[in-house]
């Protein structure tokens, strides 16, 4: 009672509920802001460049819930001390600092994210065993973009500890590292070496960098609300009734929530990545053609590539990666994605997912190896390189599944459905058959436009505005607003 | 001349900023767009729903004129309307005989009607309670369910008050918090930078297109092609308690009635002379109650013999020409409908 009531108090500011509609990128809000921003950072001196985007970046953040700047000025404080403490401190004493800081972002981390995921596990056990669970659940909501700015933040300790990253001394250019707004709330997750110099570099207005930015901006805001937000009708209307859905209905809702969450979270990196290279900063690409993998191992290099590098710098590499025996190579690979599983969401279907992929990856490793050793000319990649591709669409399409699920036995039911599933049968997708008609070819541009690499020629200024202002008039025309979260917001 | 025009943008995007954000700065933006025909919004001109849908072809412009009555009767009633977005401010004592004040009672704001001022037994006071049909399987979820659980509870406070509809005021965080990390500030930006006549034929286009093509229109929008009228989808549904196809049992249509009762026996008990119920029908259940099993709401409320209170019944008028009283793109009724309950209303007040 004691810990339910203390529990309640600490974290009854908390419960705020997060207004769903501000400072998202597609928001008349952030358009204001963003032009205030950009606007005046090329006008303010350079000296106090830092303090505008800082200042920024805190009003972009608490405009979500304004109590959660407190976690991660908590947070920001503690890890710019531990980056100069492990640097002026000598031999165990350095681990010591890097494990304290690792230790209070995990343990935010898990205190937010994982507290009643863990919390339901011990009640379901204890259940078993017909017992109730004396610790109580925390009514908490889950401080947005906490899981990539405190990856964010980890990276540069382990950098400093590394000694490939200097200590920053300058604390505000540390908390704006942080808090950075374009890539606060949903990566590209930045490392230091890339990022902390540009703040104290000096950037003019560039007309190019203006049009380039512009550029993926319009085109990311494109695949947000006219391709992510149209197929989300049809994905959750599916997903919502799965035993009342056949399997058709289930294969495409499948098929369009992979295109899904791509255009949702790629169009996102687009607008961020577009948002700072107007004002002179260049963060990490963090999208590459995913679906044009051949190979799982190479869509974990082209999809959000921010995070799979980090885990492969920071987890994978340091268990050994694959210069070690077979055995121990296919656990650091487990480990790895099941991390990456767990880091997307507090639920066992994120588990599964991460499983799945490096079940898929050893089997892959597995296969590659016994072609080499048997040297079928047959086999040879480039080859079969359509059938490659389709295979790793497929296989990363039914893992979606379980992304999207809301649990295990969710998603088994829609692979049950998937079995069965019969040319003939209805399909019944909230879509009118000529949306769904429009909504194929909206992914057929998107594959096209990835495939090709189409830009827009820019050399000339008329031909760049008149095409950018269609494609703007295009994202009204054609959008449907109906103010969905982006969906990597939630991790 | 470059940075000029960059301080000059910044102030324009700040300006526009403050004013969706700042509460007050944005309510006086509001007054002065309503007394400027040029500024105001085309969305509720031509129906709440047109302003949802922007489908031109059932766009009509809504207008509410009552007529004024100035005979020579002696005014000595002061009436009270409990009410929504139907009556709120649309009527008047000169509308009336014998009235000679009205108060408005807003019953999403249970401060509004907890509290009276003290009864003037020199004049003739009553009670009018006009609710939507689609409100009153959700009435305990309004203030008439906080004032019959305080009527259970026995703390109604009837001791004469200043009546007030102000809210506790702000502290001075909250009062920051709310103005500068405004919940509403992307509908008030759009409202603000394009709610304007001149913008909707983009929307009207856009409309069109998902319309023809798609089959999509707003989701609160539902288009009866039949009848060319557009309907609030919550009122066609089976499910939730605002829909006219909502199965209804004779236990709930019990409950109901109690509900009303207790609220008449209430006011009857603090002193108004009469009490009357208005149930206004939602437009799909005059115009096409055949789309899906109706469940007679009102009709059953109304037959019910333990019913104690008077309802003034528009009901049965408008079941036999529904297009005459309700607007075609709006979820309300139209002038002729208002006309007909406030002359209703007037025959109640003069008849006693």
């Amino acid at each position: 009672m004691k810990l339910n009531a203390y529990a309640n108090i600490v974290f009854f500011i908390f419960t705020i509920q997060i207004k769903l509609d501000t400072m998202l990128f597609n928001t008349l809000q952030f358009i204001l802001f963003f032009i205030i921003v950009t606007l005046s950072y090329f006008l303010v001196p350079h000296k106090f460049r830092w303090f505008l985007l800082l200042f920024a970046s805190c009003f972009f953040y608490m405009a979500f819930v304004p109590v959660y700047i407190l976690i991660l000025g908590g947070t920001i404080i503690i890890d710019y001390i531990a980056g100069l403490c492990i640097e002026n401190a000598n031999g165990h004493k350095r681990k010591l600092f890097l494990i304290l800081s690792l230790i209070t972002n995990i343990g935010v981390l898990a205190v937010f994210k994982y507290y009643n995921f863990l919390n339901d596990c011990i009640t379901d056990i204890l259940k078993g065993f017909q017992h109730q669970n004396p610790i109580p659940a925390l009514k908490i909501l889950l401080p947005i973009g906490l899981s990539f700015h405190t990856f964010q933040a980890m990276s540069y300790t382990i950098e400093v500890y590394r000694g490939n990253q200097k200590a920053e001394h300058h604390f505000g250019i540390y908390a704006l590292y942080v808090m950075f707004y374009p890539q606060l709330v949903a990566g590209p997750i930045e490392r230091p070496q890339n990022l902390l110099h540009q703040f104290r570099e000096k950037h003019s207005f560039n007309y190019e960098l203006l049009k380039s930015g512009l550029s993926l901006i319009i085109w990311g805001l494109f695949k947000k609300v006219v391709i992510a937000d149209r197929l989300s009708m049809a994905v959750d209307y599916a997903y919502h009734d799965i035993p009342g859905q056949s399997g058709l209905s289930l294969l495409i809702a499948t098929f369009f929530y992979t295109f899904q969450i791509y255009c949702d979270f790629s169009g996102y990196s687009d607008i961020a990545i577009g948002s700072a290279r107007i004002m002179g900063f260049n963060l990490m690409l963090n999208f590459n053609a995913p679906y044009f993998s051949k190979s799982l191992s190479e869509f974990w290099r082209r999809w959000h590539i921010s995070l799979s590098t980090w885990f492969k710098d920071y987890v994978y590499i340091p268990l050994g990666g694959n210069r070690t025996k077979m055995h121990r190579w296919f656990f650091n690979l487990f480990i790895v994605f099941l991390l990456s599983g767990l880091w997307h969401g507090a639920n066992w279907t994120f588990v599964v997912w991460g499983a799945l992929h490096g079940i898929i990856l050893i089997l892959a490793v597995l296969k590659n190896k016994l072609v080499n050793k048997t040297n079928l000319a047959f086999f040879q990649k480039d080859r079969l390189a359509l059938l490659n591709i389709a295979f790793t669409f497929f296989i990363v399409m039914c893992a979606w599944i379980f992304f999207r699920s809301s649990s295990i036995s969710e998603a088994v039911s829609i692979f049950n459905k998937l079995a069965h599933i019969q040319l003939h049968d209805t399909i019944n997708l909230f879509l009118s058959p000529n949306e769904l008609i429009f909504s194929f070819l909206l992914i057929l541009i998107l594959i096209l436009k990835d495939k090709f690499l189409f830009t827009i020629p820019t050399n000339k200024n008329i031909t760049f505005w008149t095409t950018h202002l269609i494609l703007l008039f295009s994202c009204y025309f054609f959008g449907v607003f109906n103010l969905k979260q982006f969906i990597y917001f939630q991790f | 001349m470059k940075k000029i025009i960059a301080l000059l943008i910044i102030i324009i995007c700040l300006s526009t900023y403050y004013c969706a954000s700042h509460v007050e700065t944005m309510s006086a933006y509001q007054d002065f767009r309503d007394k400027h025909k040029e500024l105001q919004h085309g969305r509720f001109c031509n129906g709440d729903l047109y302003g949802m849908s922007f489908l031109r072809e059932y766009k009509e412009p809504v207008n509410y004129h009552l007529l004024t009555r100035n005979n020579q009767k002696q005014r000595n009633v002061r009436l009270f309307v409990f009410c929504d977005s139907y009556v709120d401010g649309r009527i008047k004592k000169n509308n009336f005989d014998a009235v000679d004040s009205i108060k408005f009672l807003r019953y999403w704001n249970p401060s509004t009607f907890l509290h009276f001022t003290h009864l003037d037994s020199s004049k003739r006071n009553i009670i009018i309670i006009e609710m939507a049909e689609r409100h009153v399987r959700i009435l305990e979820k309004t203030g008439v369910g906080q004032l019959l659980w305080m009527l259970d509870k026995d703390t109604i406070d009837t001791k004469p008050q200043t009546a007030t509809n102000d809210e506790k005021p702000m502290t001075k965080w909250e009062s920051f918090q709310k103005n500068t990390f405004n919940p509403n500030i992307n509908s008030n930006l759009e409202l603000n930078l394009f709610e304007y006549a001149i913008f909707n034929p983009i929307k009207e286009l856009k409309a069109k297109f998902n319309y023809t093509f798609f089959n999509r229109v707003n989701e609160n929008v539902y288009v009866d092609e039949i009848h060319k009228h557009l309907y609030y989808t919550p009122t066609l549904s089976t499910t939730e308690d605002q829909g006219a196809f909502k199965p209804l049992s004779d236990e709930e249509v019990g409950v109901i009635v109690n509900l009303l009762n207790s609220v008449y026996r209430h006011y009857k008990q603090i002193g108004f002379e009469e009490v009357y119920f208005s149930i206004i029908p939602n437009p799909v259940s005059c115009i096409y109650p055949t789309m899906k099993p109706y469940n007679n709401l009102i009709s059953r409320i109304c037959a019910t013999d333990s019913l104690a209170t008077l309802i003034l019944d528009v009901f049965t008028p408008f079941k036999q020409n529904p297009k005459k009283y309700y607007h075609r793109s709006d979820t309300h009724w139209n002038n002729e409908g208002l006309q007909y309950w406030t002359d209703l209303c007037n025959a109640a007040i003069n008849q006693r």
